[in-house]
């Protein structure tokens, strides 16, 4: 009886259900993934470890990649901080009125305002911001090389801050993925399932576990050594957490947060769930923090934050100002607020 | 050729052990069941001191405002609230279709009565903090409250967020932890409680006279059962095999687990808390810093840490992303060495296997609540370490009265284990100013007060971060607590319920949209 309600528990797998997909290549051509990677080994393994900085930039294909995962991070960083500035900058009036905006602040909202083309706001900034030379921020300089360590920026008049449009400065260009199983490996299974288009969590909730039952169903086939390499680097488990993050960053950019959210959060390896892995990519983190800073869960965006700032297991320097955004807002918004705690 | 599958289910053997509890606990279709590791001992918001028992007063009780999803306060049992020009009066509006469980109607001097109950020092509520902006509190006729407060106060909303008791609970004050009232709680909540079982589970039902926000009187589940699972390493057992529908809090090492089956959604759920062993500075010899620096430096706490889970080593009074955190605090090192120079230095001798001082040995006991997770392997695994070193060490584990009695009534303690858990606003004021309610250590720190002094009355964002983080820098060079982790925190919900949002901190504010499939 025991058995019969196991099986009963556990699908059918289909014939494959991951035709054409770069997992399904590795795994039954394993030759072809070494001639691929050997020749650069280093790159590839810091690639799948999403080690982008160690990298060696330039036009082979891991470097492409690495500059495309690193741009894209940038992507959602910049959201991240620069909401977090601008969300800042509003509440003060409200929640300091007896403080006067600080110099740095005002003069940081009037910058991002007009660099993502919001008149009104920059009409509201216009007259409060100090005049600043231009080139000040970095978003209006040479596109700068990526620091070790990005460190406040001081001025006379502004005082030091975090320079909110860091991120956006770093951002490279968009750049053509490499042909081939170079440009898909690590990536996203793109076309398994739909995914919807509102900001419905029980609708996302059932694409991801349609994603699921999709790949659960599934199987590799190939010879011992590809289904060896396809477990040893954990390529379906990446393969699947790239395509939620992808679907995540991707909610983001249509105005889904609470999609967004759940694809980031269902994505998770929680056997690890405070470290950058193959399957915890910087992306789910940052996702993370977009996703919860737009649903006004500013605290908790500050812990998938965390993971990313330069002293812990995600190290990217840009991180620093988009965590000490984030942390004054959060302050920011418990200002009023009366501390409750409990034993255990 | 060979076939590769993902692990995603829980390995067979489970299921035939756990087949019988799935049969055994078939639940009503809209009943949730959730797991405790223990019952909480009352249903009373005046006297709430864990999370368990700040769970179950979610469900049965109501405040003046309360979080909306994007953690804003909005009214709740208030209507609209009216702040005088200078910022130190306020007229709250009540509504006035809100009904208590008893059927008797909710008024003004519900709200007058609770404010006093709780700030009343002679009935030592553990709420009474929350109330200390409030200077006094009047009645204006039936719906409305006139609140007058200690100084000014720019969104006082944020602060109404106590529960209101009725005020026929509280007509003879001081109120007490006993009154009956705590076994037969009446609120305005969602869920009323119905029962007390005797295998210590709880049972609310769905309040038909519930008023919800904006019209939403609808509630989902019609029961919620409270069971208390004292044994953590079989709650994510029966999560799997849906004995319970909820979990309140994953061990870390059950996370990768539960995650893998498709049955349960886990949430990030009580991430502000962390464990900490705090020495009772009204005694000696931990009145003495070189005592306690050196015990913190016998410590090796990534080796109490691993056996238990997933975590964060801290160095003060915050978790690491918190916004208060200061990153550049360092840990004080793993160092017997350092460790026994700082005992010679307090005027100890290593005498054979014990440290030594006026003819006798340095020796302590640490307790620890019974009913912590995980507390159990922590302290002995703690006192090993120490005994390694010199240190006599006994270890007492107490359940919830006596731990009440005998560390918070009488300080009868040397070193406590346990963990605090905050909300997202961090306060450790009532934990280390030295006329906070919660100190327990007994530290008394002026400079630490002035401190924590400033911070409270910041008016901006900026000096209150770059004032706490210095807090959290004093805090460690003070020493009064060996500082320990922060465990991955997270709460698992069955996918039968549906449309979940986890409040952060509270867990059910948000349940009574919960719909179970």
């Amino acid at each position: 009886m025991i058995l019969a309600l196991l099986a009963a528990c556990t699908p059918t797998p289909t014939a494959s259900g991951l035709d054409g997909t770069w997992v399904a290549e590795v795994a039954a051509d394993p030759a072809a993934f070494s001639a691929l990677v050997d020749p650069e080994r280093p790159a590839w393994v810091a690639l799948h470890a999403h080690a982008y900085l160690d990298v060696p930039p330039g036009q082979t294909a891991p470097g492409r990649r690495a500059a495309a995962e690193l741009a894209q991070l940038d992507e959602v960083l910049a959201e991240v901080q620069e909401t977090a500035v601008l969300t800042l900058a509003e509440g003060w009036a409200t929640r300091s009125p007896d403080v006067p905006v600080p110099a740095w602040l005002s003069a940081s909202a009037l910058r991002l305002a007009e660099l993502r083309a919001d008149e009104a706001a920059a009409a509201r900034w216009r007259p409060r911001a100090p005049s600043v030379p231009p080139g000040l921020f970095a978003v209006d300089q040479p596109r700068p090389a990526r620091p070790a360590r990005a460190t406040p920026t001081t001025h006379p008049v502004l005082g030091t801050f975090w320079d909110p449009t860091l991120p956006r400065a770093l951002r490279a260009p968009p750049a053509a993925a490499p042909d081939g199983l170079a440009g898909r490996l690590f990536g996203p299974l793109p076309g398994l399932v739909t995914f919807p288009a509102t900001d419905d969590a029980d609708a996302c909730r059932a694409a991801a576990a349609a994603l699921d039952a999709h790949i659960d169903g599934a199987r590799l086939t190939g010879p011992d050594d590809g289904l060896a390499l396809a477990a040893d680097l954990q390529l379906l488990a990446v393969a699947r957490a790239r395509t939620l993050v992808d679907q995540g960053i991707a909610a983001l950019r249509a105005g889904q947060p609470t999609c967004a959210l759940y694809y980031a959060s269902h994505a998770q390896d929680l056997s690890a769930p405070r470290a950058v892995t193959p399957v915890n990519a910087p992306a789910l983190y940052a996702t993370l923090a977009a996703a919860n800073l737009r649903l006004g869960h500013v605290r908790e965006a500050l812990d998938a934050l965390a993971v990313l700032r330069p002293d812990g297991p995600g190290g990217l320097s840009e991180v620093d100002g988009a965590f000490e955004a984030m942390a004054d807002l959060a302050v920011q918004q418990g200002l009023s607020g009366a501390g409750v705690s409990r034993e255990r | 050729m060979r076939t590769l599958r993902l692990p995603r289910r829980p390995a067979p053997r489970l299921a035939a052990t756990l087949l019988l509890a799935v049969a055994a606990s078939t639940a009503a279709a809209s009943q949730l069941r959730y797991a405790e590791d223990q019952a909480p001992g009352i249903v009373n918001p005046l006297y709430t001191t864990t999370m368990a028992e700040t769970r179950v007063a979610e469900l049965v009780f109501e405040s003046l405002y309360a979080d909306d999803h994007t953690l804003a306060s909005v009214p709740r049992l208030a209507v609209s609230g009216e702040l005088s020009s200078d910022r130190l009066h306020m007229t709250v509006r009540l509504r006035d279709d809100v009904r208590w469980q008893d059927g008797a109607a909710f008024t003004a001097d519900d709200v007058v009565r609770t404010i006093t109950a709780m700030k009343d020092p002679a009935s030592a509520s553990t709420e009474q903090g929350r109330v200390a902006f409030i200077a006094a509190a009047r009645a204006v006729g039936t719906d409305a409250v006139e609140l007058d407060f200690v100084r000014p106060e720019l969104r006082p909303e944020d602060k109404l967020t106590f529960k209101i008791l009725p005020a026929s609970a509280l007509r003879t004050l001081p109120a007490r932890r006993t009154d009956p009232f705590r076994l037969k709680p009446v609120g305005t909540g969602p869920w009323s409680l119905v029962k007390f079982n005797n295998d210590n589970s709880i049972l609310f039902a769905a309040n038909p006279t519930y008023r919800g926000p904006e019209g939403k009187d609808d509630i989902g589940i019609t029961e919620v059962l409270m069971k208390e699972v004292a044994d953590k390493n079989y709650q994510a057992k029966l999560m799997l095999y849906e004995s319970v529908d909820a979990l309140v809090r994953v061990l870390p090492r059950d996370l990768a687990m539960l995650k893998n089956s498709r049955k349960v959604e886990l949430y990030p759920y009580q991430t502000n808390s962390w464990w900490y062993a705090g020495f009772n500075l009204q005694r000696q010899p931990f009145d003495d810093l070189r005592v306690r620096r050196a015990l913190t430096e016998m410590v090796d706490v990534p080796g109490l840490l691993a056996p238990i889970g997933t975590g964060d080593t801290i160095t003060g009074p915050y978790v690491p992303s918190s916004p208060y955190y200061n990153h550049a605090t360092p840990a004080w090192p793993h160092d017997p060495g350092d460790a026994a120079s700082l005992l010679t230095a307090a005027g100890y001798t290593r005498t054979g296997a014990s440290w030594m001082r006026a003819g006798r040995p340095l020796s302590l006991t640490i307790v620890a609540p019974r009913a912590l997770e995980s507390a159990q392997e922590v302290a002995i695994n703690l006192q090993s370490q120490l005994q390694a070193q010199g240190v006599e060490v006994r270890v007492d584990f107490l359940d919830d009265a006596a731990w009440r009695q005998q560390v918070w009534g009488e300080r009868n303690f040397d070193v406590a284990l346990s963990q605090w858990t905050f909300d997202r606003n961090e306060d450790i004021r009532e934990q280390f100013h030295s006329a906070g309610t919660r100190n327990l250590t007994g530290l008394k720190d002026k400079d630490l007060d002035a401190l924590l002094d400033t911070a409270r009355d910041a008016a901006d964002p900026l000096t209150r971060k770059t004032t706490l983080r210095d807090v959290h820098q004093r805090v460690h060079d003070d020493a009064p607590m060996v500082f320990l982790w922060t465990l991955d925190s997270y709460a698992a919900l069955s996918t039968r319920v549906r449309n979940v949002t986890v409040h952060p901190f509270t867990f059910f504010a948000w349940a009574p949209e919960w719909q179970m499939q």
